[in-house]
């Protein structure tokens, strides 16, 4: 496993700062009061100019988080798409960005002079394409997971990253999320919270959903679609469902959550068997359901991981689960999903941690029983309680991972999720396809995760 | 036959259609024909796209496209109800303002863009158009303010996810059983504003909350696939079968909208009347429309109809819609014995009424309003008290309180009946004058000390909701019975023949009637009770269930302190009284802390079941509070006429100050019969030492509970002299008696003449004859 920042403080603050900030629910009223940026009134010394290539759903969430973050200008939006184009720059505007619009990266990065770093959320298949243009022109990036559907693509950027000696970020953005980097860092793998945790679970399903649509008065022309490698509006769209432009559900939503069974293990797996196919979606081209488990070579012995994407019912919704011989812990990104820990009966006391305001307690259901001894055993412990994690979040999920970033960017901080940690990922992630496709066992050599 | 008048008449129309329409427009000429064409069109999108109810996700309609290809948008745009915010607009004769109304902070501030005298400007406040209209969607009919120009929209509005409110051109011409203003405040609130008019229509079934949408959202990115409990993305279920085959609907469009359609935002009622009892207007019981008097042309320039409109707007014909255009005839005094105005209005003859009357008072004094009354009657509107939105919850509000008739001299010279209203609001004197403070700015710098009623409603319904009580919990202080009502506030009722063991007393009730929240209850009875502990504990998990509460819950019971420890039910020795009824504690800081504080309670005891909102103990609390949050700045309070501060002992005082007059618009409606208008009885109805007319007692009333609010005579806001009218008024009593002395006088006047006459005759005829 590539050595990498997930034992290190993220961002120049510490565990503890976090701790401090967050632990009597004040890092959420410190976030949410502070504004979106607005106009020039606040230009720092550091201020870094970044540009945007791919405004769209994505490409908005990023924009969205660099608003709220100080220092940080806006001055190009770059995207084939017209519709975006118009959307981020109306969007800035109101905040005071005056943006320079480019609809092809090579101009933006011919004629914008003066950026310090560009965020690149296209789609998956031309990041390093874009990635890679930005890092020869001397720029950091910070790019979108996946870092590409192919492993040669992926392979490539980190080569660039190294060879320029720019940073490349990719955008597993729990990687930065404090209530992750407790929860993983510090409780399970520092205080061993959990004791050996030999089994991980995690699922995202989510809801049927039809092909997304878009307003006919924005139709980018065909010939314009296929100089960018389009072939319809369909699949520009659409890029996540078809194999040349994406990775399918299991990339899309499994790379965030199989990323941190790595974490978790400490280890990259050493093999995958999966199962799923294109039942569902006749006119969509990836396989829109996904089982899939790891293992895993730890320390302590074997571990597995169990993973599944399911894109025709949310039963569930998305969510992480440890699984120890001490206790399990229950995480998501939205945190009434997920944010607790759950006791064994047998595990050595947690109140210690509780005093730490490293866990909150939470008091066990009571359950009567119908007695007339009130004063002896008629109340049992019907089963166990949650005991919350202390840490919240209160600003968007992407803005730690892009201060992050922007800390490194400035300050040489260590990036929380490098591109050798990003294809370490994608390795893992995009081999479960190879497995459902040619059914089969994929193994890793660990040789397979390092470029 | 007289044939000027009519080319007249289509002379004026045409050049008042031609300058509503404005320059460069589409050419808007009427053919001729009175039907109402049939609207078989199809609906379209935002993006101009026609919507297609059976594709996957089909968009809101857009009025802006959907009506715009025959109806042209900006042209309507201009029109009264969409201008407010532009430079051109003439804002004309003072008409109800907006009024701010937050019942927290006894906040209740009129705000118009217009700049009528008395109102706010909402940018002076620091309202942007997404505040206002999030405050005042409810009402509006959308475009305007609601659809600001990119560079008018401020860094934290939500547009881009809630979409523009455009024009809904169907809130008024969607003749359609299904148009529901209800499901438009409902989608409005939600901030569904792009979805609202589709909604409102009928046309579909809207689900979804932009509310809740992260502000990346966008349009097109349709329904969230992971998300369908909370962030719900809004989507239309269009009703499929109101589709033809080439998705073209057959709306039920009028031209001139039912009354119904202007009620909705227009409706002005006695507060506290049944509803059989409340007349309508006379001219809508005689089958007139709204819309046949306010009248217009495309460009939707609506004919307000009062005196001086066509001075203000350059448009002639509004004088052939007032009331003088209609019942006296366009040019008055050419018509001997009737006038030819609109719509055969009766000619008034007026009999034996000085024309003084008509020169110093307008229409309205005589024949429009509620008629005057010892003190003016509370009339409820439906922008001001949110009238006319049905739902589980109630949705109207007694506040504001609105008067009417107040009599008032307009510029004309002319004295009028207007509405009106005393504001409220916290504000900061300045060299301008008072600064009001927004109601966050408040509730910022004080606290919780406006919360005592919330506080209550909270614990009770933690009762509710949390214990399986088999009734309904109960607060008992000051002899009366609160409770929690389904919005979340508080109702009263008398607590008839109880006899108080304390104060307060928290009770359940139940079918059987009202009885101890906890009952009698005898810790070390053998055997146990076992229903009187699980009680106990029921009542403890509740109130620990809480957010924010002041301590932990405990329960006092002769000298036992009851309390959970970790899901246990605990009993220790507690410093209590013997013989209390078991109390609910929170134990706070090793101390019992009651579990509403006596504050609250006054607070409760003073204000809920009146029109009161804040006691002025509050009042005096927050000014501190305000001031000493801030800047130490002079912080003050205005409520019902006056102006209270802190003096120099740090006691509230009050005085009167101009931000405390109150706001005034003039009212037309509802006109009453001919017999119903002043003076039908003769001139006592308003010339006698005490009428109603000049000596009604006009007092303010405001959110704060006090006896210091201004009062004022009637005539004191005509500007007239009440001792002279007095005396004036007392002149008729004995007017009678000199009518008849004068006739008796003349009678015998006429017979000494006759007399005279007789015998100067009589000696004329003795002077012939001798003569002959």
């Amino acid at each position: 496993m590539s050595e990498n920042n997930r034992d290190k403080p993220t961002s120049g603050w510490s565990r503890r700062d976090f701790l401090k900030t967050t632990a009597a629910a004040g890092l959420g009223a410190a976030l949410a009061a502070r504004p979106l940026s607005g106009a020039q009134e606040n230009v720092a010394a550091d201020e870094l100019r970044i540009a945007v290539i791919g405004a769209g759903e994505q490409g908005r969430v990023l924009i969205e988080s660099c608003l709220r973050i100080p220092g940080i200008r806006i001055i190009a939006v770059c995207d084939i798409w017209e519709y975006s184009r118009r959307y981020a720059s109306r969007y800035l505007k109101k905040y005071g960005h005056e943006v320079s619009i480019f609809t092809d990266y090579r101009e933006l990065l011919d004629k914008q002079k003066g950026l310090d770093a560009v965020l690149v959320a296209t789609p998956d298949w031309v990041h390093h394409e874009h990635a890679n243009a930005c890092l020869n022109a001397g720029l950091h990036v910070y790019c979108e997971k996946e870092m590409s559907n192919s492993l040669e693509r992926a392979r490539s950027m980190v080569l660039t990253a190294r060879r320029s000696g720019r940073l490349l970020q990719i955008g597993h953005q729990r990687r930065s999320n404090p209530r992750y980097l407790h929860a993983i860092d510090t409780l399970i793998r520092e205080r061993s919270l959990l004791g050996r945790v030999n089994l991980a679970y995690a699922q995202w399903n989510r809801s049927k959903s039809d092909m997304r649509g878009w307003p006919k008065q924005y139709v980018i022309p065909q010939a314009e679609l296929s100089r960018f490698g389009y072939s319809s509006m369909t699949h520009f769209r659409n890029w996540r469902w078809f194999k040349k432009y994406g990775g399918g559900p299991i990339v899309d939503l499994g790379s965030h959550q199989i990323d941190l069974f790595s974490w978790v293990f400490g280890s990259n797996p050493r093999r995958v068997m999966a199962s799923g196919g294109r039942d569902f979606y006749k006119n969509r081209e990836w396989y829109d359901n996904v089982m899939c488990i790891y293992e895993f070579s730890t320390p302590e012995g074997a571990a597995r991981a169990l993973y599944q994407v399911q894109t025709t019912t949310k039963h569930g919704g998305f969510y992480e689960t440890f699984m120890g011989e001490n206790g399990s812990m229950v995480l998501s990104e939205v945190p009434q999903k997920g944010n607790w820990a759950m006791r064994e009966a047998h595990a050595p006391e947690w109140d210690s941690l509780v005093k730490e305001g490293l866990l909150l307690s939470e008091k066990p259901p009571i359950q009567k029983v119908d007695t007339r001894n009130v004063f002896l055993d008629v109340r049992v412990t019907a089963e166990a309680g949650r005991w919350p994690l202390p840490v919240e979040l209160a600003s968007p999920a992407h803005q730690p991972h892009l201060e992050n970033f922007f800390g490194a960017v400035r300050h040489g901080t260590p990036l929380s999720c490098p591109a050798e940690v990003g294809y370490e990922s994608a390795v893992a992630v995009l081999s479960v396809n190879d497995a459902v496709r040619d059914r089969r066992q994929v193994d890793f050599r660990p040789e397979r995760f390092r470029v | 036959m007289n044939r000027p008048f009519p080319i007249a008449l289509a002379v004026t129309l045409a050049a008042a259609l031609t300058t509503a329409a404005g320059s460069g427009q589409k050419p808007q000429d009427w053919d001729g024909s009175r039907v109402t064409p049939v609207h078989r069109i199809p609906l379209k999108d935002e993006f101009n796209q026609v919507i297609i109810p059976g594709e996957p996700n089909p968009l809101p309609i857009s009025s802006r496209n959907t009506c715009a290809p025959c109806h042209d948008y900006d042209t309507v745009r201009r029109g009264l109800h969409f201008n407010a915010d532009r430079e051109e607009a003439v804002p004309g004769r003072p008409g109800e303002p907006w009024i701010w109304l937050d019942e927290t902070t006894g906040t209740v501030l009129p705000l118009s863009y217009r700049g009528w005298p008395g109102t706010w400007q909402p940018s002076a406040l620091g309202l942007a158009a997404w505040d206002f209209t999030r405050l005042f969607a409810r009402h509006m009919t959308g475009g305007g303010i609601a659809e600001p120009a990119l560079e008018a929209r401020a860094s934290h509005s939500r547009w881009e996810v809630s979409g523009n409110l455009e024009i809904n051109c169907l809130a008024c011409h969607n003749a359609s059983r299904r148009q529901s203003h209800s499901e438009w405040a409902r989608q409005v609130l939600r901030e569904n504003f792009r979805w609202a008019a589709t909604a409102a229509a009928g046309l579909g079934e809207v689900g979804g909350m932009a509310l809740r949408l992260p502000s990346t959202w966008d349009i097109i990115d349709g329904p969230n696939p992971d998300d369908s409990e909370y962030a719900v993305v809004p989507t239309v279920a269009y009703r499929r079968g109101d589709f033809d085959s080439a998705h073209n609907v057959d709306f039920e469009i009028v031209h001139r909208p039912g009354d119904d359609r202007c009620l909705v935002c227009h409706s002005t009622s006695p507060a506290g009347i049944p509803q059989f009892s409340a007349d309508s207007d006379v001219h809508s019981s005689a089958g007139l429309l709204c819309a046949d008097c306010h009248r217009n042309d495309l460009g939707h320039g609506m004919l307000r109809g009062y005196e001086g409109e066509a001075r203000d707007t350059g448009r002639a014909v509004a004088d052939q819609f007032t009331c003088r255009g209609c019942h006296l005839g366009f040019e008055d005094g050419k018509k001997g014995g009737g006038g030819v105005g609109r719509l055969g209005a009766p000619y008034p003859e007026h009999k034996g009424f000085p024309k003084v009357h008509f020169e110093r008072l307008s229409c309205t004094v005589c024949h429009s309003g509620p008629p005057p009354a010892g003190e003016p009657t509370r009339v409820r509107t439906s922008r001001a008290n949110r009238l006319g939105i049905y739902g589980v919850a109630r949705w109207d509000t007694p506040l504001p309180d609105l008067l009417a008739p107040v009599f008032l001299r307009r510029e004309e010279g002319r004295l009028t009946p207007h509405r009106i209203m005393w504001p409220a609001f916290w504000g900061r004197r300045a060299s301008e004058g008072v600064v009001p403070l927004r109601p966050d700015e408040v509730t910022e710098a004080v606290g919780d000390l406006l919360l005592s009623i919330e506080r209550a409603a909270r614990l009770l319904s933690a009762l509710a909701l949390t214990l399986d009580l088999g009734g309904e919990p109960l607060l008992v202080t000051g002899g009366r019975v609160f409770r929690v009502n389904m919005d979340g506030g508080l109702d009263v009722e008398d607590q008839a023949g109880k006899d108080l063991a304390a104060d307060p007393l928290w009770l359940v009730r139940t079918e059987q009637g009202d009885v101890p929240l906890i009952p009698a209850f005898v810790p070390d009875a053998e055997p146990p009770d076992p229903e009187g502990e699980t009680r106990i504990q029921a009542v403890l998990e509740a109130l620990a269930a809480m957010e924010n509460r002041p301590g932990e819950p405990v329960v006092m019971i002769r000298g036992g302190l009851y309390r959970l420890v970790e899901g246990f039910l605990e009993k220790q020795e507690a410093p209590a009284e013997e013989d209390v009824p078991p109390t609910p504690a929170w134990w706070r800081n090793e101390a019992l802390v009651p579990l509403i504080s006596e504050f609250d309670l006054r607070t409760i005891r003073g204000t809920v079941g009146t029109p009161s909102l804040l006691t002025e103990e509050q009042a005096e609390l927050a000014l501190v509070a305000l001031a000493g949050e801030n800047d130490g700045g002079d912080y003050v309070y205005v409520s019902g006429g006056r102006m209270f501060f802190l003096d120099e002992d740090g006691r509230l005082a009050a005085e009167q100050n101009p931000a405390a007059e109150p706001v005034s618009w003039p009212l037309a409606h509802n006109v009453r019969s001919a017999r119903q208008s002043l003076g039908i009885t003769g001139c006592t109805d308003c010339h006698s030492g005490g009428s109603d007319f000049f000596f009604a007692s006009i007092r303010a009333r405001g959110p704060l509970a006090t006896d210091r609010g201004a009062v004022r005579s009637a005539s004191a806001f005509m500007g007239m002299d009440a001792p002279f009218q007095r005396i004036y008024g007392l002149s008729f009593l004995v007017r009678p008696v000199l009518k008849w002395l004068l006739g008796a006088a003349s009678l015998l006047v006429g017979l000494l003449l006759l007399t005279a006459a007789a015998l100067a005759m009589g000696r004329l005829a003795g002077l012939l004859e001798k003569r002959r």
